[in-house]
């Protein structure tokens, strides 16, 4: 199952070619995460059911999410395969896409922003030496002009209203679910995916566009919260902190710091694939949460990046800290409980290899790096 | 596989998927430990479909490594299973500190 990481010699293998994607997509979004926590903060203090409403400030919100992360998106696409120049054509082409679509166009930027940066990369290399001399700076200049203006024609008339059905489709799809109780369940793939570093794929890629569409209209979203919750996590290390033997046990309080307040999640990984088993209870942890937020109709503004306990403060709206910090608390302590009872009745075997690689207590960090 | 002397690492690179969580951690304690060594060895993060292709020595946890690989075919790819204290960050800085050569082979835990 998880542990094994099965490489194709030379093919690529499902589980790498969707951690490709996923790092195609962090690469186009984590670098502008500022933006979208600006647009967040705002949000969550300026609208009227914010913080301190405020009818100038709250002409921010729309604009931002409408326009601003989704150009810097599709600018950061382009600019992925051609530099700043694909970037352009990148904003070029999301631009359409924006103004063509009736929601907030994260994953049409995340399309747009690519293939425009693709596209003029193509032109280029057919073109290069066809050029007459001389007449390079004209050609380069209209060749993105009039490249830009037809990608956002196309985008304005056709990509935007499909992308708006597929996203008004894939929001009604998890509406759905949630009314049917499921989506607590939806915690068994996204952890999964978690751990085999399939994260960023789900949040930024799934999890964040659906939630930047329905934060727009109700000022929170339920999405934000399904992959980012530190507690699941808080509650493993926590079992293996008192339970756990060996390496796990000592570096515990280390990754407790750097998982729950550093927000970086990727620490516990190596705990639940050292002890497979060990995903039950991050499940336990995760559904258990899941459907206290469900029950509570518990949301974000945005995305808490990273997953720490900080960000979630700094994200939560008014009236919604019970249900956040509940479903954070639940979410810690069903995960410790059914983690400390898995290593009471399956203890994780200290190999030859742990046995030898333990060192006196003084060269384990005891917290954040310096 | 691939070797290097110790003499000819001097870019080393950590990476993690986005290139701005685990990466920067373990960049930073490399760092701190490179310099106590008094080695002449950047290190910097990166996401890791970004590896720079003039890496010498890479550090990823093993379930980002074959993707590593694939980044950077011309550099050293050192594994580690567990992000705290990991023992491909104390190998590298020993071996280097020892002036002998890192290959793949050396990678453990």
């Amino acid at each position: 199952m998880i542990g094994a990481y099965p490489h194709g010699s030379e093919e690529e293998n499902v589980q790498e070619r969707i951690q490709r994607y996923g790092g195609y997509l962090a690469a186009m979004v984590l670098p502008n995460i500022g933006a979208i926590l600006a647009w967040g903060l705002i949000t969550a203090f300026v609208i009227p059911t914010g913080w301190t409403p405020n009818e100038t400030l709250a002409k921010l919100v729309g604009p931002m999410i409408t326009y601003m992360i989704p150009l810097l998106i599709g600018y950061t696409g382009g600019k992925l395969v051609y530099g700043h120049r694909g970037g352009v054509l990148g904003a070029i082409a999301t631009m359409g896409v924006v103004v063509g679509a009736s929601v907030p166009m994260f994953l049409g930027a995340m399309i747009a922003g690519p293939i425009g940066g693709w596209l003029i990369k193509k032109f280029d290399e057919v073109f290069e030496e066809r050029i007459p001399s001389g007449f390079e700076m004209l050609v380069n200049n209209f060749s993105a002009g009039i490249l830009g203006a037809l990608l956002a024609v196309v985008g304005v008339l056709g990509v935007g209203p499909i992308l708006t059905w597929g996203s008004d489709t894939l929001g009604s799809f998890v509406d759905a679910i949630i009314k049917a109780g499921l989506l607590p369940f939806a915690d068994i793939p996204i952890e999964l995916g978690k751990v085999l570093f399939l994260n960023n794929a789900i949040n930024h890629g799934v999890l964040a566009p659906l939630g930047v569409a329905a934060a727009a209209q109700s000022g929170r979203a339920i999405h934000f919260l399904l992959e980012t919750n530190p507690g699941p996590g808080l509650g493993l290390l926590l079992s293996f902190m008192f339970f756990g033997k060996g390496m796990a046990k000592l570096s515990a309080p280390g990754a407790i710091i750097i998982h729950f307040f550093g927000g970086i999640h990727e620490i516990y990984f190596p705990y639940v694939l050292s002890h497979p088993i060990m995903i039950v209870a991050m499940w336990a942890g995760g559904i258990a949460a899941d459907s206290f937020f469900v029950a509570t109709g518990a949301g974000l503004v945005a995305t808490p990046s990273p997953g720490s306990i900080f960000a979630y403060l700094a994200v939560t709206p008014p009236g919604q800290h019970f249900g956040v910090l509940g479903g954070v608390a639940i979410g810690a302590v069903v995960s410790f409980l059914v983690g400390s009872f898995i290593l009471k009745v399956y203890p994780v075997k200290e190999s030859e290899e742990e046995l030898a690689m333990e060192t006196p207590a003084s060269t384990i960090p005891a917290g954040l790096p310096a | 596989m691939t070797v290097r002397q110790a003499a000819d690492v001097k870019l080393v690179v950590f990476a993690c998927e986005a290139g701005m969580g685990s990466s920067l951690i373990g960049a930073n304690q490399l760092k701190k430990r490179v310099k106590d060594a008094g080695l002449a060895v950047k290190v910097i993060h990166s996401p890791v479909n970004q590896i720079p292709s003039d890496a010498d020595v890479v550090l990823a946890h093993e379930g980002l490594a074959a993707r590593a690989r694939a980044a950077a075919p011309g550099a050293v790819i050192l594994p580690f299973k567990q992000f705290l204290n990991n023992p491909a960050s104390e190998l590298l800085v020993r071996r280097l500190q020892a002036g002998e050569p890192i290959s793949d082979e050396a990678a453990q835990a």
